[in-house]
C-alpha cells in the first residue's frame, strides 16, 4: 500500500492485495464475513517518542476501489496507515501497510532558529566543519580562554580595582596581576570579520581549487548580532523582521500559475 | 563559448548602487509530441505555435537587446522534451511547411480585408510579423533556436538551467527514488549534451518539491532550484526574510522562493496585467470565421479548427462584444505595464530596505509560454521591463540565479516542506480522482525497470538497445503534462492514449527483454518514433567531466 499526502489535511491511499494476504487476515479475526469491514487504520506518529499511546483514527473503505481519499488528516503531521479488516469489538487484522506519510503544513513556522551558513558554487561538498563551534573556538582562543560574555561584561562593566594600579590585600600583600591600563578604551584586539574570513579561506583552501565564493564576508550576521551596512552599523527592527514572512504569506495566492 | 561566458561573469559587477535584485525565470517546456506516422498531428501544433509566438519574438528582442548594448539578466529553463523537439528536422520542416501554409491565408486575408481598414492593416501586420519570423527561424536561427539560446549564455545575458527529463512531477514519484533520480539525471545528461557544460540550476517541474528532495539535486551537483512562495515561507526555522532571500537546505541546495506579489500582477487572472482590455483576446482566433475549403486548404487538411493565432480583436471587457485590436494601444499598455511593475518592485526595496541587512531579490518566475502565446503582448512587457530596469540601475538590477548566490554572502538554513505551484499549491492537480489511476502503472514500471536494469546491462546490443528504449518509454509515460492534462479534462483523451501507449510499449519491451526475444523490427519502428534521448544520455555518468555552466 502507498500513502501520499495530497494537501495538509489529504491523504491518499493507494493498494493492491494479494488473494492471500486477505484469506490470511480473514483467518486471523476468525469470525463470521458479515462481522467485519475493511478500514484504513491511521496512526498518528508525529511524536511517536513520546510515551502513551499513539492517537488513531479509522475510516470505512471498499477493499475493490483500490484506493482511497482520507480526508481527516491535519497538517504537519506524520501518519502510519494500515488497511485491515476490523471487528465491532474493534480488533483489527491487517492486510497491508504504507511507510510514514507526512503532510506538509497550512502555516509557516513557529520556529525561529537562525543560523547562518554560507552557500558556495564550487565543486559539491559536505560542509567540512561544524561553523558555530569553529567561531566559538576561535572567540575563545582570542579571548584567553574565557567565555565571550564574560569577556564583554568585563570590558563593558566597572572592574573591581583601579586600573593602573596594583591591587593589595588586607594586609598590603601584592594579590593577583595589575590590570593592564587602558583595557577599557582598547578595541577589540582584532578584526573578527577578517578572523572569520580566514579561518574558512583556510578550511576551504585545501578542499578547492577555487576561492570559496565567501571568503569576503562569510558571515551575514557576526557574533555580536550587528549589521555593517554600507560601512556603518545599522540596528534592524527586530520587531519587524519575523513579519517578512507573513507578509509574503498575506500576498499569496496558491496556484497562480498556469496550472 | 565557454570563454565568453567566464569574460562576461569577470564584468559581473554586483551594482553597489542597486538597492536589490529582480530575477527573471522563464520556463521553457512542452511535452514531447512527434508522430512521423501521420502527415498533419493535430497535438504537434503547440510546438507549431510557441515557436512562431514565443521563442522566436523573445529570441528577438533578446538580440535586440544585445545589440543595443542594454545589461540585461535572465534565468530561462529549458527543458529536455522542448530541446528535443526544436532541434528535430521533421518538426522542424513540418513547422516550415506550416507557416508556409498560414502565410498564404494571411495573403488571402489581406484582399479580403482590402475594403475594412481596421482589419486590413491587421492582416497586414500579422503578414509582416509571420514572414518575419518565419525568415528568423531560417535565416538567422538556421532552424536552431536552441543554439540562439546557447550564444545568449555564451554572452554572459542568459542563465540556462536544467529540468527532469520529461518533467515528472517528483512529489509524486518518490515512492520510486530510481524514477526520481533517473529523471534529474537524464535531464542533466542531456543538458550536458547540449550545451556542452554543466548546469547549475534545475527547474524543478511544476515546482515540485518534496523533503529530501534537495539531497538528490545536491548529489548530482546543482545548486539552486525555485520553489512556490510557500515552499518558503512554511520551511522550517521561519524564514527571516520571506521569499526575499533564498535558504540554505540541509544538502547545501540554495532554494529561493517565487516573489507573490511580482507573480500575480503578470499570472493573476483577475488582476494581472495579461487581462487588460486593449491587449489582444486570446480565444477570438480567425479560425472560427473561417469556411470549410479556407480551413482545408490553409490550416488542416482534416478540416480540424487549430488555432492559427491570427487575431482581430481585443479583450474589451467582460463582453462578447469584442472591439477591435489597436496594436499601438496595446504597446503603449505594455509599456506602462513595464513601469508599473517595475515601481511596485522599487517600492518594495524601499520598505524591505528598513528590515533587510542584504539586498533582496526578487524571484518572478513565469511559463515562458505566457509570453507571446497567452498575453500576446508580454515580450514586448519584457522588452521594455529589461530596458527600463538598465536606464534606472539606482533601484533595481537584473541577476541570474547563479549570479545573485555568488553576490549573496550567507544563507539561511531551512528545510522546504512539499508543495508546488498547482492549484492549491500541493499535489491535487497531479493526484486527484481524475489521473490517479495513473501511478500503480509507473510505479509497477519503475520496479520493473530496477530489475531490467540490474539483470541485464551487461546483455548483447540489441538486449541494451531495447533497455534503452523501455526507459525512453517509462520517461515519457511519467511526463507530468499527461497527469495535468488528463486531471484537468484538457485534451484528455490524448494525454491517456500517451500514457497508455508508453506503458504498454514499456510492458512489451520489457516481456521481450526477460525472454531474451527482442523483436528487432518494431523496436527499430518505435526508436524512429520517439527520437528523444540517445543512448549516451539514458546510461549517465559520461559527461560528468564538464565544466559547470557560467552565469
Amino acid at each position: 500500500m502507498v500513502a501520499i499526502p495530497v494537501d495538509p489535511y489529504v491523504v491518499h491511499c493507494q493498494w493492491e492485495i494479494a488473494h492471500a494476504d486477505l484469506e490470511h487476515a480473514k483467518r486471523a479475526l476468525g469470525v463470521d464475513e458479515h462481522e467485519y469491514w475493511p478500514v484504513l487504520q491511521f496512526y498518528d506518529v508525529t511524536n511517536e517518542d513520546q510515551v502513551g499511546r499513539q492517537p488513531s483514527f479509522s475510516v470505512d473503505v471498499q477493499l475493490g476501489a483500490g484506493n482511497w481519499y482520507v480526508r481527516s488528516c491535519g497538517p504537519e503531521r506524520s501518519y502510519r496507515a494500515d488497511l485491515a479488516l476490523k471487528r465491532e469489538d474493534g480488533s483489527l487484522a491487517v492486510i497491508a501497510s504504507a511507510v510514514r506519510v507526512t503532510t506538509p503544513p497550512s502555516a509557516p513556522s513557529n520556529y525561529a532558529d537562525e543560523r547562518w551558513l554560507p552557500i558556495r558554487l564550487g565543486p559539491p561538498v559536505g560542509f567540512p566543519i561544524d561553523v558555530r563551534e569553529e567561531v566559538n573556538r576561535k572567540l575563545s582562543a582570542l579571548y584567553g580562554g574565557q567565555e565571550q560574555r564574560v569577556f564583554e561584561s568585563r570590558l563593558q562593566g566597572p572592574l573591581p580595582a583601579n586600573r593602573g594600579e596594583e591591587v593589595r590585600g588586607k594586609m598590603g600583600e601584592p594579590c593577583g596581576n595589575p590590570e593592564p591600563p587602558g583595557l577599557l578604551d582598547q578595541l577589540l584586539p582584532v578584526d573578527m570579520r577578517a578572523e572569520v574570513g580566514q579561518l574558512l579561506t583556510q578550511l576551504y583552501a585545501g578542499l578547492h581549487p577555487e576561492p570559496p565564493a565567501l571568503a569576503g564576508n562569510p558571515f551575514a550576521r557576526d557574533p555580536f548580532h550587528m549589521r555593517r551596512v554600507g560601512g556603518e552599523l545599522k540596528a534592524l527592527r527586530k520587531d519587524a523582521i519575523a513579519d517578512l514572512t507573513a507578509w509574503n504569506e498575506r500576498s499569496f495566492t496558491y496556484g497562480a500559475s498556469s496550472r | 563559448m565557454l570563454l565568453a561566458g567566464k569574460a562576461a561573469w569577470r564584468d559581473f559587477n554586483p551594482s553597489p548602487m542597486a538597492k536589490g535584485y529582480l530575477a527573471l525565470v522563464l520556463h521553457g517546456h512542452l511535452p514531447f509530441v512527434r508522430h512521423p506516422e501521420h502527415e498533419d498531428f493535430l497535438e504537434e501544433n503547440w510546438l507549431y505555435q510557441a515557436i512562431t509566438e514565443v521563442y522566436v519574438p523573445l529570441l528577438l528582442i533578446l538580440d535586440s537587446l544585445v545589440a543595443d548594448a542594454v545589461d540585461f539578466r535572465l534565468t530561462f529553463s529549458l527543458t529536455p522534451t522542448l530541446i528535443s523537439m526544436l532541434t528535430d528536422p521533421l518538426l522542424q520542416s513540418r513547422y516550415l511547411e506550416k507557416m508556409d501554409r498560414l502565410i498564404r491565408l494571411l495573403e488571402m486575408e489581406t484582399t479580403r480585408t482590402k475594403w475594412q481598414a481596421e482589419f486590413h492593416s491587421l492582416a497586414a501586420m500579422y503578414h509582416l510579423q509571420f514572414t518575419s519570423v518565419r525568415s528568423a527561424f531560417v535565416d538567422r536561427y538556421n532552424c536552431n533556436l536552441v543554439a540562439a539560446f546557447q550564444r545568449l549564455q555564451g554572452l554572459g545575458k542568459l542563465e540556462i538551467i536544467a529540468s527532469a527529463a520529461t518533467h515528472a512531477y517528483l512529489p509524486l514519484l518518490s515512492v520510486n527514488p530510481s524514477a526520481v533520480r533517473f529523471q534529474i539525471q537524464v535531464g542533466l545528461a542531456h543538458y550536458t549534451l547540449t550545451f556542452g557544460q554543466r548546469p547549475n540550476g534545475f527547474w524543478l517541474p511544476e515546482c515540485g518539491y518534496y523533503p529530501g528532495l534537495d539531497q538528490l539535486l545536491s548529489d548530482h551537483a546543482i545548486r539552486f532550484t525555485i520553489l512556490e512562495t510557500h515552499g518558503i515561507t512554511r520551511a522550517r526555522p521561519r524564514p527571516r526574510y520571506g521569499v526575499h532571500a533564498p535558504l540554505r537546505c540541509p544538502s547545501g541546495l540554495a532554494v529561493f522562493g517565487r516573489d507573490p506579489l511580482a507573480s500575480r500582477q503578470v499570472w493573476s487572472a483577475t488582476e494581472g496585467y495579461p487581462g487588460d482590455c486593449d491587449y489582444r483576446e486570446f480565444y477570438r482566433d480567425l479560425v472560427h470565421d473561417l469556411d470549410s475549403d479556407s480551413l482545408k486548404r490553409y490550416v488542416h487538411p482534416g478540416g480540424l479548427r487549430i488555432e492559427t493565432g491570427i487575431k482581430y480583436y481585443r479583450i474589451s471587457g467582460k463582453t462578447g462584444n469584442k472591439q477591435v485590436y489597436v496594436p499601438q494601444e496595446a504597446e503603449r499598455k505594455a509599456e506602462a505595464h513595464a513601469e508599473h511593475f517595475l515601481r511596485s518592485r522599487a517600492a518594495q526595496v524601499e520598505s524591505l530596505a528598513s528590515v533587510m541587512d542584504r539586498k533582496p531579490v526578487f524571484v518572478a518566475p513565469y511559463d515562458a509560454e505566457l509570453f507571446g502565446h497567452w498575453w500576446y503582448e508580454g515580450p514586448r512587457w519584457l522588452n521594455h521591463l529589461t530596458r527600463k530596469v538598465a536606464r534606472d540601475p539606482k533601484s533595481l538590477r537584473l541577476v541570474t540565479l547563479s549570479e545573485y548566490l555568488r553576490d549573496c554572502g550567507a544563507l539561511q538554513p531551512a528545510e522546504p516542506p512539499m508543495s508546488s505551484w498547482g492549484r492549491n499549491g500541493f499535489n491535487e492537480v497531479w493526484l486527484n480522482p481524475n489521473n490517479h489511476w495513473i501511478y500503480p502503472r509507473l510505479r509497477r514500471a519503475a520496479r520493473v525497470m530496477e530489475r531490467l536494469e540490474a539483470d541485464h546491462s551487461g546483455s548483447d546490443s540489441l538486449t541494451i538497445r531495447a533497455l534503452d528504449q523501455a526507459k525512453r518509454e517509462l520517461l515519457l509515460a511519467q511526463s507530468s503534462d499527461w497527469a495535468f492534462m488528463i486531471g484537468a479534462q484538457t485534451s484528455a483523451e490524448y494525454a491517456s492514449y500517451r500514457t497508455e501507449s508508453h506503458l504498454q510499449n514499456f510492458s512489451r519491451l520489457s516481456d521481450q527483454i526477460a525472454r531474451n526475444s527482442v523483436d528487432e523490427r518494431w523496436l527499430a519502428e518505435i526508436e524512429s518514433r520517439e527520437r528523444i534521448f540517445p543512448a549516451q544520455v539514458l546510461r549517465p555518468g559520461s559527461a560528468a567531466h564538464l565544466p559547470r555552466s557560467t552565469p
